[in-house]
């Protein structure tokens, strides 16, 4: 038993020790970062960031080359599609003009408009367990924990921590990611959870789930088809209403054949998204319809 | 000195590389940290192993915003186990790291369930393709043939005092 006297031992146990209680202080949903967290994040950002620049430059220049042959083609179809959609626009125009006098008959708000700050991918979490991206902007540009953050196309997650001039955002495909979400052609109310079987989708769970055997049955108040689009529910007070979340494109029995999965493929393509918008304003006054 | 600076230049370059866009496909991104930690180890023995994976393990949370010490449990315990060999593998040659960074890969990956599972970072356990993890073991180990070289030559540089051949 001499060895649990030795030195190395207890070196282990004290490093075992010292890092579960910095695992428990850190492990949270949303966290203020200690000073050394901000100083070693903020101070690898100005190398960072051109170094990202640069490989997406490279990036995009051999993606452009690759796809020469392509643009001709789509090129010649979207010419003749400019013109149809000339004429097309020219109706819609009409339309809208005629939408916006009924709709100050009816004191309505003719849009949603959130205050938001634009910010740059500067790194990804390689892992395969965890989600996240670093942008270049923080506390300094007003930046909190918990802000929603979108990019072209819809929702792509909350901030969890911030630093001077970083944040970290969780994405919604991160298995410990959770978003009140609606179907918008049923508006029942559902979970959104990152899914960490298929990676890049996230699940969809109702919001009533009740527990039989461990397995989460759909409600009958569920309706789900192929094809839906699932758009954020404003529940919760992270994510405003009515932000695309994706669309669901399988439903499926669950583990054994009781339950069942929807698996939602995101409207952002997260192996790609280079800028995303940052929520910092209050969300749109109750009553505002966004379908 | 040198040991220092050049060890946390290589931890800077592997968390550029590996947080960066170069790599859109997750499951095939090479771990470019895990190959400088048992490179590294297997040129200085168990204690500065162990030291590099704590310290790696530490870095790359803080880096990409994990909860801080979770990476640092396996690079510790993958960096004291590569030093144990320094004395007993030919390390000369760039098919024995390639072959530890190929074990030390799969061990990370299952290690890494392990503790994430034990410290509730994650909800469930999370699910482990076989298939994936071989291949992504396998990348890992081929991207240490073609990053022996260097790495040799940067250790080499640290320990003066030793002297290594390369074939």
């Amino acid at each position: 038993m001499g060895f649990l006297k030795s030195k190395g031992f207890l070196t282990v146990v004290a490093l075992v020790f010292a890092l579960s209680i910095t695992i428990n202080m850190t492990n949270k949903s949303s966290r203020t970062l200690t000073y050394f967290e901000k100083q070693v994040r903020d101070l690898l950002l100005p190398i960072e960031k051109p170094f990202n620049s640069a490989i997406n430059a490279v990036r995009n220049t051999i993606s452009d080359i690759a796809s020469i042959g392509q643009l001709k083609r789509t090129n010649k179809l979207l010419s003749d599609r400019v013109e149809f959609l000339e004429n097309e626009n020219m109706i819609l125009e009409e339309e809208r003009r005629e939408n916006i006098r009924l709709r100050s008959l009816l004191h309505l708000k003719s849009s949603i408009v959130y205050r938001t700050v634009a910010a740059r991918v500067v790194s990804r979490d390689p892992s395969d367990w965890s989600s996240t991206v670093t942008i270049d902007k923080g506390s300094n540009d007003g930046l909190k924990a918990n802000m929603a953050v979108i990019a072209r196309g819809g929702l792509v997650g909350r901030i969890i921590s911030v630093s001077g001039n970083t944040a970290t955002v969780l994405l919604i495909t991160d298995s410990r990611s959770a978003v009140s979400a609606l179907i918008r052609r049923s508006r029942d109310i559902v979970i959104v959870e990152g899914n960490s079987e298929k990676p890049g989708y996230v699940s969809v769970k109702p919001l009533n789930a009740k527990l039989i055997s461990g397995n989460e049955q759909w409600s009958s108040q569920v309706r789900l088809k192929l094809g839906d689009t699932v758009i954020s529910s404003g529940l919760g007070g992270v994510f405003p209403k009515g932000l695309t979340v994706g669309v669901i494109t399988a439903i499926g029995k669950g583990k054994y054949g009781v339950s069942k999965n929807a698996l939602v493929k995101p409207a952002v393509d997260f192996g790609r998204f280079e800028e995303v918008l940052i929520v910092v304003g209050s969300a749109p006054p109750v009553g505002v319809n966004e379908r | 000195m040198n040991k220092v600076f050049m060890f946390t230049i290589l931890a800077v370059i592997s968390f550029l590389i590996q947080g960066s866009v170069v790599f859109p496909y997750k499951p095939f991104l090479p771990d470019l940290t895990l190959i400088v930690l048992v490179v590294s180890a297997i040129f200085n023995g168990p204690s500065s192993g162990a030291l590099y994976g704590l310290l790696l393990g530490i870095g790359q949370d803080i880096v990409f915003g994990r909860p801080v010490g979770i990476s640092s449990f396996t690079f510790f315990a993958i960096g004291y186990v590569a030093g144990i060999l320094e004395r007993k593998v030919f390390k000369d040659n760039p098919a024995v790291p390639a072959f530890m960074v190929f074990v030390a890969s799969i061990a990370n990956l299952l290690l890494m369930r392990v503790v994430l599972t034990i410290s509730a970072v994650t909800k469930s356990i999370q699910p482990v393709n076989l298939n994936q993890v071989v291949v992504a073991a396998f990348i890992n180990a081929l991207f240490t043939l073609l990053l022996f070289v260097p790495l040799y030559k940067i250790n080499r540089w640290t320990n003066r005092s030793k002297t290594y051949r390369i074939r």
